[in-house]
């Protein structure tokens, strides 16, 4: 059985409760934070193995949460999926992996989902990261 | 004292007037020299040869008259100058008895009138000329002399508001024709009561009843006109300001379209959330079949009842916004308004330990208001000062106070005052801009900009004073036309 922890930020109540509803019924542990502020506490505190975020949140974006953690070197290895509203069908001009990973310094996230997200490949994706963790040399 | 014969002559010659004394044949004996050089009569031409130019005698011949009824007459003339230019006169005749009480002579004293024709013709050319400048004003100009009657009322003022100048001119009735407070100032300073200033309104946003009873928006500019201390009358201009009103409706209602299409974005990114949550309203009631988990069940019911009633209410709240809407008004009581708003509240203020707080005006009384967009209003700034105390950690006790006043002016305010969480200077910015929502995907971000548009249609305005950590305030203000009667009072229930 999978003992990853996944942290789950997102500043809806009901989109955490799906996603913890989900991830725990993969047999992973849920933590959650509902805004930026909340969630960089919670990573540090946590430590989780992987990081479900939102982008658009009150006191601290998703942004600038995955730029702090990309930029510290305790934390820029925990994988980050993105699962947000925005996105290329809303914004089809917009490369919004281009975006996030700013001027090609910061590296691009894990995963990218857009709401409402497909189960069943945010699981698959989820799996293949702790997969391709595992297996690369320490 | 006497005059002597030289004196009269010297009168006879010079009086500015032509005097010529005709016989019973109509032949001048004697002309003064103003009459000589006038008319050119030289003593011993007809006087209808002299005067008028004429081959014999007038047709009824003032002269003629004069012998026969043996008196003065008097009549106004036009006879021809010794240049042959045209002449009008005003000329009185005398007999001349003799001691035997015969009439051998009649005088004839004529006044030049060319300068008063001339003054009379440009009078009336000026006359014309305003006249025709205040036909053809595009403003509507309605006059009254100094005892209040209607003397003016253009073609403009007859379009605006559908009364005949015929039904106006001569009428007493000033608050028919003037907004009211300018009205009741003009009787008093015709009267001679009131200010010792003379009143005047300038270009002031008002509105005027027509004949039907429409309400026509103008801007109205009166003055009384008192050239010395003494009112000689008043004059209002007014402009139709529909084809305005209509254009800035236009406008606003483009503007407010454009800002719907800008947050479409933004909506869609809401509803996005709230769909997520559908589906995990559904997911959980699957697995709480599959694992027969009641508690699942109910919790999954909940998230589709919860996500279910957000996009129903972003998609009123998008409809109400985008669309343009006519209020309803009529007479209500403002209080009753008010703790009708509260009530749906009381719950989840009590279990927040919110308290709420109503402080009514006790002169409130009726007023004319759109009961429906008021209570949109008000439940919209309690849902936020509501959720404003439940989102502050930094005090123990909240509360959310509903006031109402009735102002100097008789306009009403509605007051929702928390001592929640506040905004600071960015947030308060953006507030009735855009959509925006500080609450996450809680608020639709739309409440204020539906309440604000709703306040706007009314004729109102509303404004925020808040602070970060105190709390905020947001005070609606509904006028209360005083410049118009309104509708007779009803008591609607």
């Amino acid at each position: 059985m999978n003992s990853k922890k996944i942290l789950v930020i997102d500043d809806e109540s009901d989109v955490v409760a799906y996603l913890t509803m989900v991830l725990e019924d993969q047999g992973y542990e849920t933590c959650s934070a509902k805004n930026g502020l909340e969630g960089m506490e919670k990573i540090r505190k946590e430590r989780p193995d992987l990081v479900c975020l939102d982008l658009l949140m009150p006191e601290k974006t998703g942004v600038k949460l995955y730029h702090e953690m990309r930029k510290d070197p305790d934390l820029k290895n925990i994988p980050v999926v993105m699962i947000t509203a925005w996105g290329p069908r809303l914004y089809p001009d917009i490369d919004f992996k281009r975006f996030i990973h700013h001027r090609k310094v910061i590296p691009p996230p894990e995963g990218y989902f857009e709401k409402p997200f497909d189960r069943e490949a945010l699981m698959q994706a989820i799996a293949g990261i702790f997969e391709r963790q595992a297996n690369q040399p320490l | 004292m006497e005059l002597s014969r030289e004196e009269y002559q010297i009168l006879f010659e010079n009086v500015p007037a032509f005097i010529a004394v005709v016989n019973q044949n109509y032949i001048i004996v004697q002309a003064n020299q103003n009459f000589k050089n006038t008319f050119g009569g030289d003593v011993g031409r007809p006087c209808y040869e002299a005067y008028k130019g004429l081959g014999q005698k007038c047709p009824d011949c003032l002269v003629e008259k004069t012998f026969l009824e043996r008196k003065p007459q008097v009549s106004e003339e036009c006879g021809r100058t010794k240049e042959g230019a045209t002449i009008p006169y005003l000329v009185r005749t005398a007999p001349i008895f003799d001691p035997q009480g015969k009439i051998p002579y009649v005088i004839e004293m004529a006044v030049d009138l060319r300068e008063k024709k001339r003054l009379e013709g440009e009078l009336h050319a000026s006359q014309d000329f305003l006249t025709q400048l205040i036909e053809n004003s595009i403003d509507g100009i309605v006059a009254v002399d100094a005892s209040g009657r209607v003397i003016v009322f253009n073609r403009t003022a007859e379009q605006i508001l559908g009364y005949q100048a015929s039904e106006a001119l001569g009428s007493m009735n000033l608050e028919k024709f003037f907004p009211k407070n300018f009205s009741r100032k003009m009787a008093d300073a015709l009267k001679g009561k009131g200010e010792k200033s003379s009143p005047r309104m300038v270009a002031r946003e008002t509105h005027l009843l027509s004949k039907t009873g429409q309400r026509i928006p103008v801007r109205f500019v009166g003055t009384m006109l008192m050239p010395g201390h003494c009112p000689m009358g008043a004059v209002g201009f007014f402009q139709d300001l529909r084809p305005l009103k209509f254009l800035e409706r236009e406008k606003l209602q483009a503007e407010r379209l454009a800002a719907v299409g800008q947050t479409v974005a933004g909506l869609a990114h809401g509803m996005k959330n709230m769909i997520t949550g559908l589906e995990g309203g559904v997911f959980a009631i699957q697995k709480a079949r599959r694992i027969q988990d009641d508690m699942l069940l109910q919790k999954g019911l909940e998230m589709i009842e919860r996500n279910g009633g957000k996009i129903s209410s972003l998609v009123k709240d998008l409809l109400s916004y985008s669309k343009e809407r006519v209020p309803d008004l009529r007479w209500i009581r403002p209080n009753d308004l008010a703790a009708e708003a509260c009530t749906p509240f009381q719950e989840k203020a009590r279990q927040g330990q919110v308290q709420l707080i109503p402080d009514f005006d006790p002169h409130m009384g009726l007023a004319y208001l759109d009961p429906q967009g008021i209570d949109t209003c008000l439940s919209n700034l309690l849902s936020n000062a509501v959720d404003a105390c439940l989102l502050d950690n930094g005090k123990s006790h909240h509360q959310v106070t509903v006031r109402t006043r009735r102002n100097e002016d008789q306009s009403v305010s509605f007051d929702v005052e928390d001592n929640g969480i506040g905004m600071s200077d960015e947030v308060k910015k953006k507030l009735f801009t855009s959509f925006f929502s500080t609450k996450g995907a809680s608020g639709t971000g739309l409440g204020l900009l539906v309440t604000q548009k709703i306040i706007h249609e009314m004729g109102g305005f509303i404004s925020v004073e808040t602070e970060p950590q105190k709390g905020s305030r947001f005070c609606i203000t509904l006028p209360q036309e005083d410049l118009l009667p309104l509708p007779e009072k009803e008591e609607t229930s």
